[in-house]
């Protein structure tokens, strides 16, 4: 795990993130690549970066509002961060989670059985209180795998 | 956490993600495991809890990705049968058998235009009669009755044995033929004229011979009596039933799991109406009645006139409320009806009630719903879709169509049915009269299932909302197991932000109107 926190923290620091700027994360639009932008949100929170923003509605939005947009291609000055190995406690594994379902079995699985398409996921494994993320738009993509 | 705007998809508000969360138990307070198949989507999910203030959020990275790889982790599936991965030969039997069994008799269940016209003129609760009396004579006042959908022979058969048995001791002299069919008769006319005035005036007007003709004419009194009289086992244990898939269904759906056909000897195969919306032409080569439901012309027309050839008479309501008014988003501030002129509403169709409580709604706040506003036939299944599309501003639809287009985030709930009439008749389970003077024996026997599938589901509505989900996840794969529990619990985010708790937003009753006599 620690590897591949330096794997990460290391190709966002080549990008120019030192810990003191605010760091913007973007896609396309916000369902064109299943949320990318927000995982990218959410690997830099469990690295323990402190200044994240996602682009809401990525570059269609941005370029929407006549917002300035240029094909130069930006060489960012390499920096590093520090990582903060308490951020990572927002990561959990498949035995937090076995736990989680053994605590209380019973219990509501919350959002399971979304609109999804796909075998695998209609199936479920019940969390203590697990909320199964789903498509921005349901079922329609047949992209299957890319979330 | 998303839905579709104008501009494309964004987050919904947080007050919107709370609501969505308050439906299903999470606070802010709550910890929450999130996971989806790689983590991008849960990500996605991520930011959006966070952004509402729900504090401890965590992910389950692996996701599916891992958990299904390791077969010691534990897998929660459906039943056997309805696994995803044995779906398609499911479907597949299940229109084979369609096809095979096209020449038996098929009950259907759509929303009923007879209780939609008759319902709006007033539940007519007549005064009291007896099932022995003689019905043709003007001046006895008959039993009380419900609705005047309520059928003759369910009546009759809903005597106990005991009045049966003291009737026979009472009436020795009488022949029991001519008894029986005094007692068919007494129902025929209790459900002809709920209120006891009309009935007598009819009788005076023309005379008991010339009304026992007239009652001939379109109730098989004859049939009927001799099935009454044989009483004894069902013959044909297999029925055949459609439904849609909306909440109404949920009696007809929960009644095999359940076990209540069993119980009386019958075997119903329900099967979703899982053609709406396809070639009524390939429908009509195998012999599928199709539903009024399906919405285009050519369906209609030939639903009508199948229903001419073999007309359809009405056992039992499915269930009450049940509908609502849902608007596009950008009608959020229009919430008073006046303001709706010159907007596009979806109905199921012309003769259904949800056409019918519009009306009356648009009618009650000063618009004319022939030139105020425009009113469209088009299929629950397809209204989302339209809404989302901004082909029209709202409908007016059987629930978990309404509670779709929530989750998606193109509409909110402007409101419920029950507020415009609480306790209004929806859906209907209807059969061919035919299927009825052939086999009403069976009939009855499958409706002392229905009325105990009511009051179950009325008692257990979340255990209903459980089962249900288990038993229908993979044909209605295309509506969220999250909406139909909403409907049926009562609890709901209402697209703006709120949450809403009615237990009685879909409410199940068979025979509207009648309450205190449920138990005949």
């Amino acid at each position: 795990m620690q590897e591949l926190k330096t794997k990460f923290a290391d190709a966002f620091g080549a990008a120019g993130l030192s810990g003191k700027e605010t760091a913007v994360i973007y896609e396309q639009s916000m369902n064109s690549g299943f949320g990318q932008s927000c995982r990218g949100y959410y690997l830099l929170t469990m690295l323990g970066y402190p200044k994240i923003k996602v682009l809401h509605g990525g570059y269609d939005a941005w370029a929407a509002a006549g917002l300035p947009v240029t094909t130069d291609v930006p060489s960012p000055v390499k920096a590093s961060f520090s990582i903060v190995p308490e951020a990572g406690d927002i990561l959990i594994d498949a035995k937090t989670m076995l736990a989680a379902r053994r605590q209380s079995p019973a219990s509501r699985c919350s959002t399971c059985a979304t609109s999804t398409s796909g075998s695998a996921k209609a199936l479920r494994l019940t969390g203590r209180i697990s909320a199964r993320a789903r498509d921005a738009s349901p079922a329609r993509s047949g992209s299957n795998g890319t979330g | 956490m998303m839905k579709p705007t104008a501009e494309g998809p964004r987050f919904k508000s947080k007050n919107e993600i709370l609501a969505e969360c308050a439906t299903v138990g999470i606070t802010q307070n709550t910890p929450v495991y999130l996971y989806c198949f790689k983590g991008a989507r849960a990500s996605n999910t991520f930011l959006a809890l966070k952004n509402a203030g729900v504090k401890d959020v965590r992910m389950y990275f692996g996701s599916w990705n891992e958990w299904s790889r390791d077969p010691s982790l534990p897998i929660d599936e459906g039943p056997a049968d309805r696994c995803p991965l044995n779906r398609q030969s499911g479907i597949k039997r299940a229109c084979l058998s369609a096809a095979r069994r096209n020449t038996g008799r098929r009950c259907n269940l759509f929303p009923d235009r007879r209780s939609g016209t008759s319902a709006l003129a007033g539940v007519t609760k007549g005064r009291s009669m007896s099932t022995f009396d003689n019905p043709f004579d003007a001046d006895r006042e008959l039993r009380a009755i419900g609705l005047r959908l309520r059928p003759a022979w369910h009546c009759c058969r809903a005597r106990s044995r005991e009045r049966c048995a003291a009737l026979r001791a009472g009436r020795a002299g009488e022949s029991e033929e001519k008894r029986y069919e005094g007692v068919v008769a007494s129902a025929v006319m209790r459900a002809v004229f709920p209120q006891d005035a009309a009935r007598r005036a009819f009788l005076k007007s023309v005379g008991a011979s010339t009304a026992l003709a007239a009652i001939s004419q379109f109730f098989p009194l004859k049939t009927a009596t001799e099935v009454f009289a044989q009483g004894g086992a069902p013959e044909k244990k297999d029925l055949k039933v459609g439904f849609i898939p909306i909440t109404c269904a949920t009696p007809i759906i929960m009644a095999a799991p359940l076990g209540f056909y069993s119980k009386h000897g019958l075997e119903r195969r329900s099967g979703e109406d899982r053609r709406l919306g396809r070639d009524p032409r390939q429908d009509h080569q195998q012999g599928i009645r199709r539903l009024p439901h399906a919405g285009a012309d050519a369906d209609r027309d030939l639903a009508r006139a199948r229903c001419q050839r073999d007309p359809f008479t009405v056992p039992a309501i499915e269930n009450i409320n049940g509908q609502g008014i849902t608007l596009a988003m950008k009608h959020k501030d229009k919430r008073d009806p006046k303001d709706w002129k010159g907007m596009k509403f979806a109905i199921p169709f012309d003769y259904s009630m949800h056409n019918y409580l519009l009306r009356y709604y648009l009618a009650e706040h000063g618009l004319d719903p022939d030139t105020d506003v425009q009113l469209r036939s088009v299929p629950p299944p397809e209204m989302v879709a339209n809404l989302r599309a901004d082909n029209i501003d709202g409908f007016l639809a059987p629930d978990n169509i309404c509670q779709r287009a929530i989750y998606d985030g193109v509409g909110f709930m402007h409101i419920l049915s029950k507020e415009i009439w609480d306790g209004h008749p929806c859906c209907s389970f209807a059969a061919s009269r035919e299927f009825i003077t052939q086999i009403a024996e069976q009939l009855c026997g499958a409706d002392a299932g229905d009325r105990r599938r009511h009051r179950l589901c009325v008692e257990g509505r979340r255990t209903a909302s459980r089962s249900r989900k288990r038993s229908r996840r993979p044909t209605t794969s295309t509506r969220p197991s999250r909406c139909w529990s909403r409907c049926l619990t009562g609890t709901y985010a209402d697209g703006l932000g709120g949450v809403k708790t009615d237990a009685k937003r879909v409410d199940f009753d068979p025979f509207p109107g009648s309450r205190s006599r449920s138990g005949c």
